[in-house]
């Protein structure tokens, strides 16, 4: 097989994405283009979609977590599982292409050093040469104008030519020209963990580099698909989404004002958790390992979006509340610090949501510590919390 | 001297940014100089500063996205000494499977995903035309086992994304991530390390779920094993044994606990190191210099000559027991980024540089971290002995025998069924009397390591369900938040021995310190002029490219050092003899199914 272009997915994200809208009121409508476009595409109507996946300041754990995906799982997209598709080819991810990056220092350079080299592939998305491709982002990006100024950096991702391939610059460089801007994982969307405090390299997220205003030749806004990392199955889901949103089969998907697909993030850890009925009860565990609510051990639950508790993380195993280990909020925008950080402490109950801390049954407030203020005081405690969250995004929104 | 000068950047199907610079003499065909360094800096240490001291063992696994769960349980070990909590022996097991369960996702993942393709049909019958031709007459000798007559078939079967070993591993790698999720909440990334045990809800439900996998991945390490032994010969037959070639100086910490052994203290730090399922060990030159836990420790060196920090003064005069502390043990020190110019003749990394200095002696070790490294201390301490109804390994005296299991399973082909028995053997490459280790022991090993950590899993299942029987299901012990402690978590990755430092002051994290197994791989000079061992490996490799003039090289063979770092010792120039996997009597598949 030619190993320079890599055939990715794609009917079967089709079928993944239709499958899952199945139970809306737009399915029929769906199946019905869906399959005009299939035929549309076998009639060779159709050019390919390049997917070109840049890793910053990443640990490729969202990598191996689409690597867990299934149904289709990366193998059935990778070999075409479902004929017929809109052919998308994977150009560049560091982690699974076969070339690396090639540079002769000395004398001339021979043609197949040159095609092999890795980094030519981003001087050819750079050029137009992938168009229409869409740029997946993993890793959060450091800041590099002191690193640049003492003739260094933080995160290079190649060389050529003495020139340094500065992550900050080909994500700018290259989001100029894609269809849309993909942000996977919580480094990728808001920084993560390199932005941790006190931030030593002034990392952060693609919605913070590019602008939390800006948008990509398709006019679609940054998707960010946070999680640490984001599960297979809600990257590739949210992959199909935007697929037959970039064929105009479906309208750009809902996002949240922290840019996230609400049909993944619309609800909470603690909504979705089966322990969440001891919180209403008052039933806490008191030990790692009990089967009961893990509010008193550190659980941010109720402050944090991200659909594990429905999900799952592989084929439907792996659950962190569910399982007994307290949410750390790892799909938030403050993740590592506070207020999901200390991570085993529990949360403030001033910062509770009102619909979780002003329950409508009377039983829920006797369950949090049983304090008879805390509903009082909940309600501006959660709009005090949302309000800091915006006030953070508006000061690092953009450039 | 004809010369070619490459940089290789990026370094793909590694995790991470690393690059490579090397100088290859063109008429003698051979790499005369080389630089390995890492080209990406985030700061974990300095973000760990003042934080509570359990948050260490949730961000610290963020740094490997492939490798998470050995930095979960080193930071939980470094976590459990400081905090003073001794774990629930059904918590030890607990996290041995959970680190297993990674292993038997990522060694395979190395050998047929990232580091595979190079020994695949695609690449092979590009950059090295002749091994090609020789592959198409080289007979497997584990055909019956994997399924592939010629190495041409097998490779073939390994090519990136459409060939069958490339297509199948996967799906058995994503099933051992899917036992590390069923243990850990998910994976990457689990959730479940705390200090003191797991927070994870464990009964028989769990337990016989676990049991099911495990079983049907030590069946995956028959697959393993016998596809690397063929490569493994193929490539000494086409005569590759003097590449990535270096003496035999290992450093391992070992790994998986003993559940009744360990008790979290650093006094006893000796004694339950010698307990457990991998031993630590220091090897220099082919022999064991010492197995104590707490000396390797003491001698634990850092270094930033070569690399974009600035050098710092120690803290401490000592351990927690009075032992002299140098000044450039992690315990004592800091980081302190500096970016810069690169300069071959300065600072060119941003890896630091980890040395192993004997606290007994004074002498000073370049040592390597991997698999070899593992399984060449084992079979020299000669600590681990076991036999169960499941598995057994014994070792000693330079061997290394593994146990697997008939395995049936309908993830498995039936060929994978029989009980194996796999046989290591300490190599014996050596120059001038020294012994030696290579780019191929180092894949070998990794292969090893899989069977090795697959009886190890079904060893643990085993005592999970005698601690449940038992009614000895408490996974957590309370822990404190010290005004002043020190905690060291020393284990394994996939990659090698990796090391965690803390101090906790007024119950906040102090000073973190984090040594990964690639920190000693890729290490840049070191303050006497030493080349790290990826550097040492690369210089006098042989350049088998043939598939064009000298301006065309791509670098293959530079890259097959880099990316096969996991070693194993050196085999001399012998060809594979056929003894390593003794099969048992063959299963007969049956209606009992």
């Amino acid at each position: 097989m030619e190993l320079t272009r890599r055939k990715f997915l794609t009917t079967s994200l089709i079928y993944a994405a239709v499958l899952a809208l199945a139970r809306t009121a737009e399915a029929d409508a769906a199946i019905l283009k869906a399959s005009e476009l299939v035929k549309k595409i076998i009639e060779g109507q159709e050019s390919p979609v390049h997917l070109v996946w840049i890793q910053g300041q990443a640990c490729s754990g969202d990598t191996i977590a689409l690597l867990n995906a299934v149904e289709p799982s990366l193998v059935d997209v990778l070999i075409g599982q479902v004929q017929g598709v809109p052919p998308v080819e994977l150009n560049y991810h560091p982690t699974v292409m076969p070339q690396w990056g090639v540079d002769h220092l000395e004398g001339p350079e021979g043609p197949t050093a040159k095609a092999w080299d890795a980094n030519s592939i981003i001087d050819q998305a750079s050029s137009g040469a992938l168009d229409p491709f869409v740029l997946i982002v993993e890793g959060s990006i450091p800041a590099e104008d002191e690193p640049k100024a003492a003739g260094g950096y933080y995160c290079s991702i190649g060389e050529r030519d003495e020139h340094i391939y500065y992550m900050e610059d080909v994500l700018k460089d290259l989001a100029s020209r894609a269809a849309a801007v993909v942000a996977i994982g919580t480094c990728a969307t808001f920084g993560g963990i390199p932005h941790g405090a006190p931030n030593p390299t002034g990392a952060r997220g693609v919605y913070d580099v590019l602008g939390r205003g800006w948008k990509s030749a398709l006019g679609l806004p940054v998707i960010n698909v946070p999680g640490c990392p984001a599960a297979g199955d809600w990257q590739v889901k949210t992959l199909a989404h935007l697929l037959l949103t970039v064929k105009g089969l479906l309208p750009p998907p809902e996002l949240d004002e922290e840019h996230r697909p609400v049909f993944l993030y619309g609800e909470t850890v603690h909504d979705t958790c089966s322990r969440g009925a001891y919180f209403g009860l008052g039933q806490f565990s008191k030990k790692y390992g009990e089967p009961l609510c893990m509010f008193a051990l550190g659980c941010k639950g109720p402050i944090v979006h991200c659909p594990m508790n429905k999900t799952g993380f592989v084929e439907g195993v792996g659950m962190c509340t569910e399982y007994g280990s307290p949410c750390i909020g790892c799909t938030e925008p403050d993740f590592p610090d506070a207020p999901l950080a200390p991570f085993l402490k529990e949360l403030p109950t001033f910062l509770l949501p009102a619909e979780v801390a002003a329950p409508e049954a009377p039983k829920a407030e006797a369950a949090i510590a049983g304090s008879g203020l805390i509903g009082l005081f909940a309600g501006a405690a959660a709009g005090y919390y949302l309000a800091r969250r915006k006030e953070g995004g508006s000061e690092e929104g953009g450039e | 001297m004809g010369k070619v000068e490459l940089i290789l950047d990026p370094i793909t199907r590694i995790e991470g940014h690393m690059a490579i610079h090397v100088v290859i003499d063109s008429d003698r065909r051979v790499i005369t100089d080389a630089h390995s360094y890492a080209t990406m800096f985030r700061g974990f240490e300095i973000i760990l500063r003042g934080r509570d001291p359990p948050d260490s063992i949730f961000i610290n696994q963020r740094i490997c996205g492939v490798c998470p769960v050995p930095h979960a349980y080193a930071a939980a070990l470094a976590n459990d000494m400081a905090l003073k909590a001794s774990p629930p022996p059904l918590a030890t097991v607990l996290r041995n499977l959970t680190d297993a369960a990674e292993i038997l996702y990522d060694h395979p993942i190395h050998l047929f995903q990232l580091a595979g393709p190079e020994y695949s049909a695609a690449i092979v019958s590009k950059f090295n035309r002749a091994w090609w031709e020789a592959a198409k007459d080289f007979s497997c000798e584990n055909r019956d086992i994997h399924g592939y007559s010629t190495m041409a078939d097998l490779m073939a079967a390994m090519n990136p994304i459409a060939g069958e070993l490339y297509l199948y591993t996967l799906k058995l790698e994503r099933d051992a991530r899917k036992l590390a999720s069923l243990l850990g909440a998910k994976h990457p990334h689990v959730n479940t390390f705390v200090p003191g045990g797991v927070a994870r809800t464990w009964t028989a439900n769990e337990a016989t779920k676990a049991l099911s996998m495990v079983m049907a991945l030590a069946g995956f390490s028959k697959l393993v094993v016998s596809v690397w032994e063929d490569i493994v010969s193929f490539l000494y037959s086409v005569g590759y044994e003097w590449a990535g070639a270096r003496p035999a100086n290992m450093i391992a910490y070992g790994t998986i606990d003993d559940p009744e052994a360990y008790d979290a203290t650093y006094e006893n730090m000796t004694e339950w190191g010698d307990k457990r399922l991998f031993p630590p060990g220091i090897v220099a030159n082919g022999s064991l210099v010492t197995h104590d836990l707490k000396r390797i420790n003491l001698g634990v060196r850092e270094f930033v000559e070569h690399s974009f920090y600035e050098d710092w003064t120690g803290e401490f005069d000592t351990d927690p027991e009075g032992n002299s502390l140098d000044s450039h043990h992690p315990w004592n020190k800091e980081t302190k980024p500096a970016a810069q110019a690169r300069k071959w003749e300065g600072k060119y990394s941003w890896g630091t540089c980890p040395r192993w200095v004997d606290p007994v002696t004074g002498s000073k070790y370049v040592v390597e971290a991997g698999p070899i490294s593992r399984i060449y201390v084992s079979a020299l301490a000669g600590l681990t002995n076991f036999d169960t109804p499941y598995s057994a390994i014994h070792t000693g005296n330079g061997v290394v025998r593994v146990s697997l299991p008939i395995t049936r399973s309908e993830l498995l082909p039936t060929a994978l069924w029989d009980e194996m028995e796999f046989v290591w053997r300490v190599p014996d490459l050596s120059k001038d009397g020294v012994p030696y280790i290579n780019t191929i022991e180092r894949l070998r090993a990794r292969a090893y390591n899989h069977a090795y950590y697959a009886a190890g899993a079904l060893k643990d299942v085993l005592e999970m369900i005698h601690y449940i029987a038992e009614g000895k299901t408490e996974v957590w012990s309370e822990f404190e938040r010290p005004e002043f402690s020190m905690g060291v978590g020393l284990n394994e990755a996939a990659r090698g021995a990796l090391g965690h430092w803390i101090v906790v002051r007024n119950g906040k994290i102090h000073r973190y310190q984090i040594i990964t197994p690639t920190a000693w791989n890729i290490s840049p000079i070191d303050p006497d002029g030493e080349h790290g061992p990826v550097e040492q490996s690369a210089i006098d490799t042989p350049v088998t490219e043939d598939h064009g003039d000298s301006s065309d090289w791509v670098g293959v063979d530079a890259m097959r050092v880099v990316r096969s770092y996991d070693p194993c010792l050196a085999c001399t120039v012998h060809m594979f003899v056929g003894d390593r996997l003794l099969r048992k009597a063959p299963v007969t598949p049956t209606p009992g199914l």
